[in-house]
């Protein structure tokens, strides 16, 4: 679903943020993506995304080499993704559900197909009852639950989070990586930056490790190993 | 490897834009009323900015007002651009009809009236309430003329025509006002050109004043746009609200344009008719009129429209995607 083929990304800084870097995600995986701060995690989502593009090699998703889309490509590409930050990257001038429509309304959807997507994607995140608030009045708990709302209204392929459980205490951290197992369940392709290393151990999945730009670990975590 | 392939394009068919009719029009409507809004939001620089293009669009559509009405003016002088030809003394009655004759024959010439000598004193005598002078100089002093009106009412050709009619033996001198048509014409065009350059200058500064407005726009949402550019919002819908609000700054200002117009209008029309009641003439002003003011409306949309989207879809694709 996504592979990195000898990826390096050089800023125009000068800054070496990725260093042939190559892996592969499989359709329907979950992993998580490790390292300090600075280590290259949020440069490798945005490769992704494309909202950068690597300075030597290829980003391949879902079949297509990112290097080659056209603008309009590039559109529909990030259409297929859902993405979590950790600042949620909500709209405050905007209600919840204005916020979680955002995806639908970009791609052309009707009136009431949108209606019923984002009612539903509240309810999945338990914010139904807030649809008319605006983020700024939400928790830090409420608000990263709307920016998942909004980052799977859409039904995207592959769901990316960039340290999703930065600001958050370790019961609500747990609940939301609950959430993101149960879309890996139906299929999702989910990948998390996180550097809350106990949480991640503790969840049984691949885990990417990169130091200064480079991958030092790729490797997948035993079943048996009993949650932390 | 094929199965993982069929399941990638269901993948993608799911998340396809599904464009209704229904969705995309309310879609729109919803960005207007975002707009709107947001004008609302910030009123001050909001009026200060339509003000600005209204003096924009009113200057030129005021100058091509007068440019019209002054060639309607010089239409109606214009009509009565007639030579009058005074005959010799040793013309008579005879010779001067044939003369008449002869000048309505000719292809430069739409009509001739002949004013004999005895008709030139009683329409004198009749209209000038000195009747009882003339009567007391005893002999008729009054020559008999012929009144020629040019089929082409063009300076030069009128011109051509005063030359030739010169010419002739029977005629002692011609009088023709062609002096103050020839005026009127510079001076129509002088208005004219001037209007041509003063309004493709203001259409430019609408252009810019608009371009620059947006682009202030497109600096306080930057951080919407990446969430827009992120969830997969083409150049297209990211360049929209600022599209709209272009198109109704443009129309917002041609419409305070329009009502300066009108009022300015109303202010002068008085003093304008006192002015050409006082020169006698039928001439009737040529008022701003519907017509005038849908093409300032619409003028006014376009160039909005045309500088929102000159100054956001460069930023936008001169940015990465």
């Amino acid at each position: 679903m996504i592979r990195f083929d000898q990826v390096s990304k050089r800023y125009a800084s000068g800054n070496d943020a990725l260093s042939q870097i190559s892996f592969e995600l499989q359709q329907g995986e979950m992993a998580f993506l490790t390292g300090r701060s600075g280590a290259g995690k949020s440069t490798l989502l945005r490769l992704i995304t494309r909202m950068e593009s690597p300075s030597q090699g290829q980003v391949i998703v879902a079949g297509r080499n990112l290097n080659r889309l056209t603008r309009r490509q590039v559109a529909w590409h990030r259409r297929q993704i859902g993405v979590v930050f950790q600042d949620h990257q909500l709209l405050f001038d905007r209600d919840v559900f204005e916020n979680v429509a955002l995806p639908l309304k970009v791609s052309g959807y009707s009136k009431s197909h949108t209606e019923r997507r984002v009612r539903a994607a509240l309810d999945k995140v338990g914010l139904l009852g807030k649809e008319k608030m605006r983020p700024g009045a939400l928790s830090g708990g409420e608000q990263q639950r709307v920016g998942i709302a909004r980052a799977v209204v859409h039904r995207p392929a592959i769901l990316l989070a960039d340290e999703p459980t930065g600001n958050l205490d370790p019961l609500l951290s747990r609940d939301i990586f609950g959430l993101f197992e149960e879309f890996n369940q139906v299929g999702v392709c989910v990948l998390i930056a996180s550097h809350d290393l106990g949480l991640v151990a503790s969840r049984r999945r691949r885990i990417i490790t990169l130091e200064q730009g480079r991958l030092i670990e790729n490797r997948e975590q035993r079943a048996d190993v009993g949650p932390g | 490897m094929s199965a993982r392939d069929r399941k990638t394009a269901s993948e993608r068919s799911r998340t396809l834009p599904q464009h209704s009719g229904g969705g995309l029009l309310s879609a729109h409507l919803e960005v207007l009323g975002d707009s709107l809004r947001r004008f609302a939001a910030a009123p001050l620089s909001s009026a200060m900015t339509i003000f600005v293009i209204a003096i924009a669009l009113l200057l030129p559509a005021l100058l091509g007002l007068v440019a019209d009405n002054l060639a309607g003016l010089g239409g109606n002088f214009q009509d009565s651009a007639r030579i009058t030809l005074f005959l010799t003394g040793q013309t008579d009655d005879g010779e001067a009809v044939a003369l008449s004759e002869d000048l309505r024959s000719a292809a430069d010439v739409a009509s001739v009236s002949y004013t004999s000598r005895s008709q030139a004193l009683a329409e004198f005598q009749a209209g000038s309430g000195l009747g009882g002078i003339v009567t007391e100089l005893g002999d008729n002093p009054l020559p008999a003329s012929l009144s020629v009106t040019p089929s082409n009412r063009e300076p030069d050709a009128v011109q051509a025509l005063v030359t030739r009619l010169q010419a002739l033996p029977q005629v002692e001198s011609v009088l023709v006002d062609l002096l103050w048509i020839q005026r009127l014409d510079a001076m129509q065009a002088v208005v004219n050109q001037l209007g041509r350059i003063l309004a493709l200058v203001l259409g430019l500064a609408v252009l810019f004043i608009v371009g620059n407005s947006i682009r202030t726009g497109i600096e306080q949402r930057q951080r919407e746009i990446e969430v827009v550019r992120l969830v997969g919002g083409t150049a297209g819908y990211i360049a929209r609200p600022f599209l709209y609000s272009g198109l109704l700054l443009g129309l917002f200002g041609a419409t305070l344009a329009c009502l300066l117009l009108m009022a300015l209008q109303l202010a002068v029309s008085g003093p304008i008719d006192n002015l050409l009641s006082l020169y006698g003439a039928e001439f009737r002003i040529r008022f701003f009129t519907a017509v005038d003011a849908l093409s300032l409306l619409a003028i006014g949309s376009l160039l909005g429209w045309s500088g929102a989207a000159i100054s956001s879809l460069t930023r936008i694709y001169a940015s990465p995607p």
